[in-house]
């Protein structure tokens, strides 16, 4: 029996408040499988970047959501999607997380398909019989994979949104990291830092646009010493937004001075991309209580080098499982993972600003858009999404 | 060099790599900055071992002052993560010298190329982690004494997802 008790729709619907959610949908097993099922096997998920596989025959292996995926880049120059799993016995098809090459050959059996997907030679074919064909036995391709500027989204699901509708609003924070480049366009090249935290992965999607935590939970980190005084306060001026669709964003354009902590946006595009000023993070669900966060810098093409080095130096000193700012943050989830283990009282709260839920926008550290993110949440895990 | 220089040398780079994982685990960390040259190199490669840092990302990439930060925050009382601190046990083994360095000499001083190996026991409330690496050390002498250019530690594991690492390795 679950700790939820009740599985159905009208059970989450009371779990999920406006201003509260229930601390059991941190900790239960149950409404993690349920996750799994409804939003990360369901929703579009950001998976990689074309600058990964910039050249025909790079790859780069990742999970989308709890299933192992091959990006591939094909001899045409086409982005490809692939399950990591050989048709015929079901081991992966490649063990590495990057590299370059024509074919992959599955360990077991040795089938070999070409990094278009085809099955090009299996030995003893001839043993299959004549009715034996090659073109159903090939990689199997992501249901639906779909780019924007670049960014490379899959969805588990057959049918749903197009990628354009999922992403909405969002579609403006691609942009805008984009649009820091004179040609608008990123690279991410740099290799990425995998970091394993024991917590669960709505805390990370959260802590996005939670700009009430900053100069708290990251005071030791010595780069808040480069933050003009007041700056993480609602009088600096800045605008926390819901997007819609679980996607939100912190927004310091307006205030004196910009943005003070990179070039880029600082958003979440729901429900695993963090746009973060000058990096991206990917959150991985892994258990109700374990997550991995992927961190890797920007580069942006174009941009002169002298613009770009304070940026770098800024990713290599916060963040990773050794940096001075991932740490505190992942030290702090895990003690929440720990605390929601006391079951009263039964709601984690998420009132600061909610008289500005009608207007899409509230204060700079008000959690505006974490309620839009548990708002779109609530839609997919229960059946409000089957009547959109 | 002598076999019995050859001995008093070998103890003495081994009298160093004990001393700085004795301050480490003691969390004197002063006294650990102070086996550092001014322009030392602390880093954990991610990814492999033979990642070129300046394009690709690292676990730590420390110059001094960054050294220095790291450590200031292990005991400023801030950091959350240190809440309570870790606690480690470093152990230090298969200690080999090199010849002196290809490039000979740094700033014409002795300069050694040590390699060892760490594993590393980290206690934290719920998690206790074993680290292990292999080490390769740049040492130079100064003032009659080791100090410590270059640290290189090459996790086994640098390849894999990591839990934090808010300790000296």
């Amino acid at each position: 029996m679950s700790e939820v008790g009740d599985s159905s729709s009208s059970a989450y619907e009371r779990l999920i408040g406006t201003d509260r959610v229930s601390g059991r949908l941190y900790t239960d097993p149950d409404v993690f499988e349920r996750e799994l099922e409804r939003i990360h096997h369901r929703s579009w998920m950001f998976v990689g970047h074309e600058s990964e596989v910039a050249t025909p025959g790079e790859f780069v292996t990742r999970r989308l959501g709890r299933q192992p995926v091959l990006l591939t880049r094909d001899d045409t120059g086409a982005v490809r999607l692939w399950s990591n799993r050989c048709p015929h016995r079901g081991a992966t098809v490649c063990a590495l997380d990057q590299g370059h090459t024509r074919f992959f050959r599955c360990p077991y059996h040795a089938w070999t398909f070409d990094n278009a997907g085809a099955l090009v030679a299996l030995p003893g074919e001839e043993g299959f019989g004549p009715t034996f064909d090659r073109d159903t036995h090939g990689l199997a391709p992501v249901p639906r994979m779909d780019t924007y500027r670049g960014f490379v989204f899959g969805s588990w699901s057959h049918e749903g949104q197009t990628l354009t509708e999922h992403l909405g609003n969002a579609r403006d924070l691609i942009d805008r990291v984009c649009d820091v480049s004179p040609v608008g366009e990123i690279s991410l090249r740099a290799g990425w830092l995998r970091h394993r935290i024991g917590a669960n992965w709505k805390m990370a999607a959260e802590n996005v646009c939670d700009f009430y935590h900053p100069p708290i939970t990251h005071g030791s980190s010595g780069l808040m010493g480069g933050v003009p005084p007041g700056y993480f306060t609602d009088a600096h001026g800045g605008v926390t937004r819901d997007l819609g669709g679980g996607h939100g964003e912190v927004d310091y354009r307006q205030t004196e001075g910009g943005s003070q902590t990179g070039l880029g946006p600082h958003g979440f595009i729901f429900p695993n991309l963090f746009i973060e000023a000058a990096s991206i993070f990917v959150i991985h669900p892994v258990s109700v209580s374990e997550m991995t966060h992927l961190q890797t810098p920007i580069t942006w093409v174009g941009l002169p080098e002298k613009m770009q080095r304070p940026q770098s130096r800024r990713f290599a000193m916060a963040f990773g499982a050794a940096g001075v700012i991932e740490p505190d943050d992942a030290a702090t989830w895990e003690r929440m993972q720990l605390g929601l283990q006391a079951g009263e009282p039964e709601w984690v709260m998420l009132e600061r600003g909610v008289q500005f839920d009608h207007t899409g926008e509230g204060r700079a550290l008000d959690e505006i858009a974490m309620r839009g993110f548990w708002r779109h949440y609530r839609s997919l895990m229960t059946d409000e999404a089957a009547v959109r | 060099m002598s076999g019995i220089e050859e001995l008093l040398e070998q103890q003495r780079v081994e009298q160093l790599l004990f001393l700085e994982a004795r301050l480490i685990d003691e969390r004197r960390f002063a006294e650990w900055e102070a086996l550092w040259v001014e322009d030392g190199i602390y880093w954990v490669p991610a990814n492999g071992d033979d990642t070129d840092p300046h394009s690709q990302v690292s676990l730590i990439y420390d110059n001094r002052s960054r050294m220095h930060n790291r450590v200031e925050r292990y005991v400023g009382g801030k950091a959350i993560s240190q809440q309570p601190p870790p606690r480690t046990v470093h152990l230090v083994s298969n200690v080999t010298i090199e010849p002196a360095a290809s490039d000979g000499t740094v700033d014409g001083d002795v300069s050694l190329v040590v390699h060892s190996t760490v594993q590393v026991a980290e206690s934290r409330p719920g998690v206790r982690v074993d680290w292990v690496g292999r080490v390769i050390y740049h040492l130079v002498e100064r003032e009659g004494a080791l100090r410590i250019v270059f640290k290189k530690v090459l996790l086994v594991d640098n390849d894999q997802e990591l839990t934090t690492i808010d300790f000296l390795l």
